[in-house]
C-alpha cells in the first residue's frame, strides 16, 4: 500500500516538477495515440457508416468480422506488423520498424475496428424512417449521410473515446514495433513495463498514474461535449 | 458539434511535424547490462555531439539481439556470448567480432552464505558447492549473454544443474537488474555482472561471494551486420561509430572512466585492439 502511495506522490512530483524526460514521454504518447485515433476515425466512421447503410450479400459476415476485430489482441497486431516491417520483410523498404510511425500504424490497426464497430452500431440504431424522410425532402445521398452522422454524434463520440482509450493504454504492440527507444519511441506504457522490469516500482506506478490522469482528462472533455449536446 | 470539431482540431495540433518516417540514424541492438548501467547512452550522446550522427538502441539479451539482427533490423549489435557471436558471424550475418570492453561476472548470495562458497577461488567449484548444498540459485535462463556465461561455468564444472534449488527466473529476459533484484528479494544465490551489482549495491542485501576467476571475465563485443546480407543496412555509418568506439582517445577513454565518480571503481574496462596496442607500446 505504501508503495502505491509513494508512486502517486512521485507522479505529482514528476508532473509538477515538469521532469523533461517524463514530459517528453507523455507528449509522445499523446501524439502517437492521437494520430492513430484520428486516422482510425476517418477510416472507421466511413466504413462503419457504409456497412450500416448498405445492403449486400455477406453483410452479416462482415459485421461479425468487424466485431471480432474489436477484440484484436495488441500483441498479435504487434507481431504481424513487426514481421511486415522487418527489413527482410515485405514492407521492409519503408524502413520504419522501431520508429514512432510504426507504433502509429499498429495502433491504427487496433483502433480502426473499434471505431468501425461502434460507428456501425450508432448509425444502425437510427430509425430507418429518418433516412427515408431525409431523402424524400430532397437531400442528396451525401447530405443524407451527413445528417445521419449528426444524429448519431453522441454514440460516435463514444467511438472516439473507446478507440483512443484502446490505443493509449496498449503496450504489447508499441514495445514490439517501437522498440522502446529512449527519447524516440518510448511511450508511457512501454516505460512503465521497463521500470517495472528494473524493479523501479515507484516510477512505474508514477507513470501509470500519469497515464490514468491523461485518459481521465481526455474522456472528461469528450464526455462534457457528449453530455452538453444530449438531446432534450 | 462545434466543440467536437474543436477537439479534433486540438488532436491535430498534437500531431507533431517531425514524426520522421525513415529512421535516419544508426540502429543498434544492445545487450541489456550496458544499457542499464547507462554507458550506452553516454557513448551515444558523446558520439552525436562530436559527429552529429544519432545512434539509437533497442535493449535485448544477447540471444534476442542477435535474432533481431538476423532479420536485418539493426545495423550493429553489442553482445557478450562468444559462441553465439561466432555462430552469427559464421552464418554470414555479421562482418566480424570487434572487441570493445569487458567487465566481470560475480557470484552473489545471502550474507550468511548457506552453501559456504565465500572466498572460493574457482567459480565452477563454488557453483558445485551451491548445488550439493541444494541452496536456491536463480538463473536468467533466457540464452542471454549472462545465462550463456553461467552455463559455461556449469559445463566446466562438469555438471548440468537441475532440481528444485535451481530456479529459472520467468522474467529473466527483462535483464540482469530485474533478475538481481528478484534474487535479492528472495535471498537466492545468482550469477550476475559486476556493473549491474555495483549499480544497485546500496539497495541490496546480497553480497559478492566469489570473484576474480579468469572464467568470470565478461567480454562485450561489437558486430556490424553484414550489408551483403541486407542491402538496407547502414554499414558505412555504423563503421564510423565502431571506429569511434574503439579509438583509444575517444570511446575507449570514456569507457575507462565511466562510473568511477559514482561507484568508486570503473564498471567496464576498455579492450579494443587499438587500445591494447596503445597500452602495450
Amino acid at each position: 500500500m505504501d508503495l502505491i502511495f509513494e508512486g502517486v506522490v512521485k507522479a505529482f512530483e514528476l508532473l509538477f516538477g515538469l521532469d523533461p524526460e517524463v514530459m517528453g514521454i507523455t507528449a509522445l504518447s499523446l501524439r502517437i495515440s492521437g494520430t492513430a485515433t484520428l486516422i482510425s476515425l476517418v477510416i472507421g466512421i466511413s466504413t462503419g457508416t457504409a456497412v450500416a447503410l448498405a445492403e449486400f450479400p455477406g453483410r452479416k459476415i462482415v459485421i461479425s468480422l468487424i466485431n471480432t476485430g474489436m477484440a484484436l489482441p495488441p500483441v498479435v497486431v504487434g507481431l504481424i506488423v513487426s514481421i511486415l516491417l522487418w527489413r527482410s520483410g515485405p514492407l521492409g523498404f519503408l524502413d520504419i520498424l522501431y520508429t514512432p510511425t510504426a507504433i502509429i500504424a499498429a495502433q491504427f490497426i487496433i483502433a480502426t475496428p473499434i471505431v468501425t464497430g461502434i460507428s456501425l452500431a450508432a448509425v444502425q440504431q437510427l430509425p430507418k424512417k429518418l433516412r427515408l424522410q431525409v431523402l424524400a425532402l430532397g437531400a442528396t445521398r451525401l447530405q443524407m449521410v451527413w445528417i445521419l452522422l449528426r444524429e448519431a454524434r453522441l454514440p460516435l463520440l463514444a467511438a472516439v473515446m473507446a478507440g483512443f482509450g484502446g490505443v493509449i493504454s496498449e503496450v504489447g504492440a508499441s514495445i514490439m514495433v517501437g522498440g522502446n527507444i529512449k527519447g524516440y519511441s518510448r511511450v508511457l506504457t512501454t516505460a512503465t513495463v521497463m521500470e517495472t522490469g528494473k524493479g523501479n516500482f515507484e516510477i512505474a506506478i508514477a507513470l501509470g498514474v500519469i497515464l490514468l490522469i491523461l485518459a481521465y482528462l481526455i474522456n472528461l472533455v469528450l464526455t462534457r461535449i457528449q453530455q452538453y449536446e444530449r438531446p432534450r | 458539434m462545434k466543440k467536437a470539431i474543436i477537439f479534433i482540431f486540438i488532436i491535430f495540433l498534437a500531431v507533431p511535424a517531425n514524426l520522421s518516417a525513415a529512421g535516419n540514424f544508426i540502429l543498434m541492438a544492445s545487450t541489456i547490462g550496458p544499457v542499464d548501467s547507462g554507458i550506452v547512452d553516454v557513448l551515444e550522446d558523446r558520439f552525436e555531439k562530436e559527429t552529429g550522427i544519432r545512434v539509437r538502441h533497442v535493449g535485448a539479451g544477447t540471444g534476442a539481439a542477435l535474432n533481431i539482427a538476423r532479420r536485418g533490423n539493426v545495423d550493429l549489435v553489442m553482445v557478450h556470448a562468444r559462441a553465439l557471436e561466432e555462430k552469427f558471424v559464421q552464418e554470414g550475418f555479421g562482418t566480424g567480432r570487434i572487441p570493445l570492453m569487458y567487465n566481470d561476472f560475480v557470484i552473489v548470495g545471502p550474507a550468511n552464505d548457506p552453501a559456504g562458497i565465500k572466498g572460493t577461488k574457482n567459480a565452477g567449484a563454488a557453483l558445485k558447492k551451491i548445488a550439493s548444498a541444494g541452496a536456491p540459485f536463480l538463473t536468467r535462463g533466457d540464452k542471454s549473454g549472462t545465462h550463456v556465461a553461467e552455463m559455461n561455468i556449469w559445463e566446466k564444472a562438469g555438471m548440468v544443474p537441475s532440481g528444485p534449488w535451481y530456479k529459472k527466473y520467468e522474467k529473466g529476459s527483462e535483464g540482469n537488474v530485474s533478475t538481481l533484484k528478484y534474487a535479492d528479494r528472495m535471498g537466492f544465490y545468482t550469477f550476475i555482472d559486476r556493473a549491474t551489482y555495483l549499480g544497485l549495491k546500496d539497495d541490496l542485501k546480497l553480497k559478492i561471494l566469489v570473484e576474480g576467476d579468469k572464467d568470470l571475465l565478461n567480454y562485450i563485443t561489437l558486430i556490424p551486420v553484414n550489408p551483403k546480407k541486407f542491402s538496407r543496412v547502414n554499414y558505412d555509418t555504423s563503421m564510423i561509430y565502431v571506429k569511434w568506439l574503439t579509438a583509444p582517445d575517444k570511446g575507449q577513454l570514456i569507457i575507462r572512466d565511466y562510473g568511477k565518480d559514482k561507484y568508486g571503481s570503473p564498471l567496464f574496462f576498455p579492450d579494443s585492439k587499438e587500445w591494447r596496442e596503445k597500452v602495450h607500446k
